[in-house]
């Protein structure tokens, strides 16, 4: 108890005039409360609890004690006063006029001993602030007038105790109800004293706030326990009321707020500083704060979300306008394909059909739509065909075929159609698509074509017949003209008439010559002829036929000559043809010259791998041009044709040698150097190839 | 043990920076790295998103609008200035701020720091700095080596103020008198190990003479001046009470009128509230 408050005023009140009379007493507290509360009308009077009647009073301007009495009593008549007898440490607030009224109780041991009653004009009143620092000063004031009673041997009990000194002011004085009061508020109060700066005392909160113990505080800096307050130093200006932070003893800083007063007293400047720890309404702002925070964090996430799925969403519309595009473009491309295109479902209803169909077969999409195919049907496909189309179809496999569709109108058209089945992903037949291309115009060079080719066999086999009839036909009545003929001459001396009949047998010969070959081509053509094949060593046959032909030759003036180089060369021939094609060689290289030689060569020539025995029959005739060395070895033709065919011959020779040769596994070159002579080589496939 | 030992084991001891801070630091240094995923990152420690926001808001960034997301304060701060922010808040995290020290509390001491940071800061927007990013973080770990002393050695620490206090000279030469190291050595040592950029460093262990060997800078000169503003202006209490003559030749470089810190003081006084309730209250 000892350091309440009341110790801490009467020890800065040491040296300070004690009052000796109630006026003066009064007097200085007026000027005091108006320092405090900077009113200019104020007005103090105690009223006695017993009588009512107003013990001192201390008056300003036309606040007369007369006035206020009644004023008080109009206040006990409304039994205002009662109100505040009940409760005494209310204070109570009273507009009546133009003033208004502040009353306070003064207690005394624990009863309502009298009441303060400040009075001011109205609007005039102090700040809500100050209330409590009046607060303080009314309770000292009471003090000291119970000190100038005591004086007067008015002695107060005090927690109990009874004074027995009298005569001078007590050192100590104490009010239980005064701590009370102080150590009720939540504030914390700071007394300071301004010249040094030192706290004189503390109430109970602010020790509770601090977390220090009263005796500690007590003669430290105020500077010590608030982080800042009075700190702007540039302008000297002393901040009344603000937030800041309170630093506790053991280092914590907690939120406070923060109001400074200074008063002067007794010619001494004091501060009382309050601090009311706002951590929680702090600590409630934060949370607002955070929620707000957190609300809005929600919010951009939402939105981040909501503009990711937008995204997707514009992406999926592009992708479906390209498909769709892509759609488009297909559809057009099956619309305007040449290719008939039919599209049905699973049975075989028509979904769909392109313009080169309907163009085609002359139905209106909607007369096809919902119909099957076989409105097309001409009877061409046979019923077992059409199992062996759903089969493959079924099972997923194309069918393709030929075949003939109706038209509207009736008319027949060919198709190459392809059916096939479409799946979906997962394998499934969903429908059927059909591919049909017109082939009408195929089909009908298809039936020309065979048409000719049926012409030309039947040409084939007229010729056939013809050249069969020859040998009777032509043969039999020529045997009889030279068989004549040759009677004719035997009988007939030299004269016109063996010139004649000498003709006639030449002619003959000549013509059956030229029947004869063109049989023989025709057996070689037709492959009738007996072709039978035995080794023989090509040397003395052509030997033979060289000795043959020199005669031939001197009878022209030409030279023959032969040069063998092999002493034999077997060859699976032939020998009738072989004979044939060496002849019709040798016979052209004498016929086609008027002078110079004609060489046999006889060798062995390797080509390709394989030996060949070549014959060579080389001349330095007129030769042949380049662009006729083709149609020598066709039948009937000859280098020189139309009325320059000087030479006489069937030209069916080299044909048939030709064809001789390769019958043989042989072949028959011209190697030419035009216009010097030509040069033939037969060349056939040696025996010991085989 | 002696003195020196117990500090140097003592920083050898003390952990990195909190996990979200390095995270942060490398996700920031990749440049790959997304507005998206940073914000990521620091939303999910929602205490530190938290005080980041409340930092962002207060006056000494200077943004019109509210900033209401880690996303704006990515945009609208930039990525640097919210890596400054927590890493403030992390080292206030890491040093104990509570703690009743004879001579010189942390509390104190913090508030020290943080006024400097603000002058700091100040200073360099009014002198037309176009990075200011920096200016914050360094004028609050100047003096970082005060706070190892008072963490790990707060009695011979007493020991050093009360004798600055007695000899009446200068509370580095105390330190030095006393524990044979002074903060600005120490605080440079915790400060590599945390691996701060050299600037930093630097400002930790120059801040004093604002000269290194290399020269000066335009930020060192810049928290030497606030140093001593911050003493004059009574923001919080570093241990000294002798307010020490600015290095004359750094005013130049500063670039700072008389009349600046005049019109500035209001702001000062103002950001410096903010910055020590957001960061000094729990």
């Amino acid at each position: 108890m000892e350091n309440d408050l009341f110790k801490i005023f009467s020890h800065t009140s040491q040296g300070l005039p004690v009052f000796s009379s109630k006026d003066e007493l009064i007097k200085s507290f007026l000027d005091c409360f108006k320092k405090i509360t900077e009113c200019r009308s104020v007005s103090l009077y105690l009223v006695d609890q017993n009588s009512f009647e107003m013990v001192l009073s201390g008056t300003e301007g036309e606040n007369t004690p007369e006035k206020i009495n009644n004023i008080f009593l109009e206040l006990v008549e409304n039994e205002v006063i009662a109100g505040l007898l009940n409760n005494p440490d209310e204070t109570l607030n009273y507009t009546a006029g133009d003033f208004k009224f502040y009353l306070m109780s003064v207690k005394r041991n624990e009863s309502v001993a009298g009441f303060f009653l400040f009075v001011y004009r109205y609007g005039d009143e102090p700040e809500p602030g100050k209330v409590l620092l009046l607060n303080h000063y009314c309770n000292y004031f009471s003090l000291q007038l119970i000190n100038i009673d005591h004086i007067k041997n008015e002695i107060y009990t005090v927690d109990g105790k009874t004074s027995t000194e009298t005569g001078k002011p007590p050192e100590i004085m104490q009010s239980v109800e005064q701590n009370i009061l102080l150590n009720s508020l939540q504030e914390g109060i700071l007394f300071v004293d301004k010249n040094t700066g030192k706290i004189i005392d503390v109430n109970e909160p602010a020790t509770n706030l601090l977390k220090i113990k009263k005796e500690k505080v007590i003669g430290t800096s105020k500077d010590r326990y608030f982080l800042f307050m009075d700190k702007n130093i540039f302008r000297d200006e002393i901040i009344t009321q603000d937030e800041t932070l309170s630093i506790a003893a053991d280092g914590t800083v907690f939120p406070v707020l923060y109001s400074s007063t200074v008063f002067n007293m007794y010619k001494t400047d004091y501060e009382v500083i309050s601090f009311l720890d706002i951590s929680e309404r702090k600590s409630m702002e934060d949370l607002i704060l955070q929620s707000r925070f957190h609300l809005e964090q929600q919010v951009e996430e939402r939105t981040k979300e909501l503009s990711i799925t937008n995204e997707e969403l514009r992406n999926q519309i592009n992708e479906r306008i390209k498909k769709e595009q892509e759609n488009l473009i297909l559809y057009l491309a099956i619309q305007q394909s040449p290719a008939h295109v039919i599209l049905t479902n699973l049975e075989g209803k028509i979904e769909f059909v392109n313009n080169a169909f309907l163009k085609q077969t002359g139905y209106s999409f909607d007369e096809v739509v919902n119909q099957t195919p076989r409105i097309l049907k001409s009877g061409d496909i046979k019923p077992e065909d059409y199992i062996q189309l759903w089969e493959n179809i079924k099972s997923g496999k194309p069918w393709i075929c030929e075949f003939r569709n109706k038209k509207k109108d009736g008319n027949l058209y060919w198709v190459s159609s392809q059916i096939s089945p479409i799946v979906d992903s997962n394998g499934n037949i969903i429908k059927y698509l059909a591919i049909q291309e017109d082939i009408s115009q195929r089909k009908n060079y298809e039936a020309e074509l065979i048409d000719s080719k049926e012409k030309i066999e039947k040409a084939y086999h007229f010729k056939d017949a013809l050249l069969a009839n020859m040998s009777h036909e032509f043969r039999t009545p020529l045997i009889s003209i030279i068989g004549c003929s040759d009677l004719l001459i035997e009988d007939l001396a030299e004269g016109e008439m063996f010139d004649m009949a000498r003709a006639i047998q030449q002619g003959g010969n000549r013509l059956l010559r030229t029947l004869n070959n063109v049989l023989l081509l025709s057996d070689l053509e037709s492959g009738s002829y007996n072709f039978e094949m035995v080794p023989k060593n090509v040397i003395p046959i052509v030997r033979t036929m060289f000795d043959k032909y020199s005669y031939i030759a001197a009878s022209k003036n030409l030279n023959l000559l032969i040069n063998v180089e092999e002493n034999e060369l077997i060859i699976q021939m032939n020998e009738f043809f072989f004979n044939k094609a060496i002849e019709s060689i040798i016979d052209n290289a004498i016929k086609y010259m008027q002078v110079g030689t004609v060489v046999i060569t006889i060798k062995k020539a390797r080509l390709d791998g394989r030996d060949y025995g070549a014959i060579i029959v080389e001349d330095n005739g007129i030769g042949i041009p380049d662009q006729e060395k083709q149609i020598v070895f066709e039948a009937f033709r000859q280098a020189e044709e139309g009325h320059k065919r000087n030479y006489e011959g069937t030209g069916l020779g080299l044909t048939i040698a030709q064809k001789a040769i390769s019958n043989m596994n042989g072949f028959i070159k011209l190697e030419d150097n035009y216009p010097l002579g030509s040069k033939f080589i037969i060349q056939l496939p040696l025996e010991n190839n085989y | 043990m002696n003195i020196i030992d117990k500090i140097l084991n003592s920083i050898n001891n003390l952990p990195t920076l909190t996990t979200i801070y390095t995270q942060l630091s490398e996700a920031i240094d990749d440049e790959y790295a997304s507005n998206q995923r940073i914000s990521q990152l620091i939303s999910s420690d929602q205490a530190s998103s938290f005080k980041i926001l409340k930092v962002a808001n207060s006056p000494l960034f200077g943004i019109q609008r509210k900033i209401e997301s880690i996303n704006q304060a990515l945009l609208f701060l930039g990525h640097a200035e919210v890596k400054n922010i927590l890493s403030t808040l992390s080292i206030v995290k890491q040093f104990n701020t509570r703690g009743d020290s004879h001579g010189l509390r942390p509390v104190d001491l913090w508030a020290h720091s943080i006024g400097v940071g603000i002058i700091s800061r100040n200073l360099a927007l009014i002198s037309g700095q176009k990075k200011v990013d920096n200016y914050f973080l360094a004028g609050v770990l100047h003096d970082i080596g005060k706070l190892i002393f008072l963490e790990f050695v707060p009695k011979e620490y007493m020991f050093a103020v009360e004798f600055a206090e007695n000899e009446n000279i200068p509370i580095k030469d105390a330190e030095k008198e006393i524990l044979k190291i002074d903060h600005t050595q120490v605080g440079q040592l915790l400060a590599e190990k945390w691996k701060m950029p050299q600037y930093i460093q630097d400002v930790i262990q120059y801040h004093h003479s604002a000269q290194t060997p290399k020269g000066s800078s335009h930020l060192l000169s810049t928290v030497h001046i606030s140093n001593i503003m911050a003493r004059i202006m009574r923001l919080g209490f570093s241990g000294d009470n002798l307010v020490p003559q600015p290095n004359m030749m750094v005013w130049d470089e500063v670039e700072i009128e008389k009349g600046d810190l005049i019109s500035l003081q209001e702001k000062i006084v103002n950001d410096f509230k903010n910055a020590v309730h957001t960061l000094l209250v729990d």
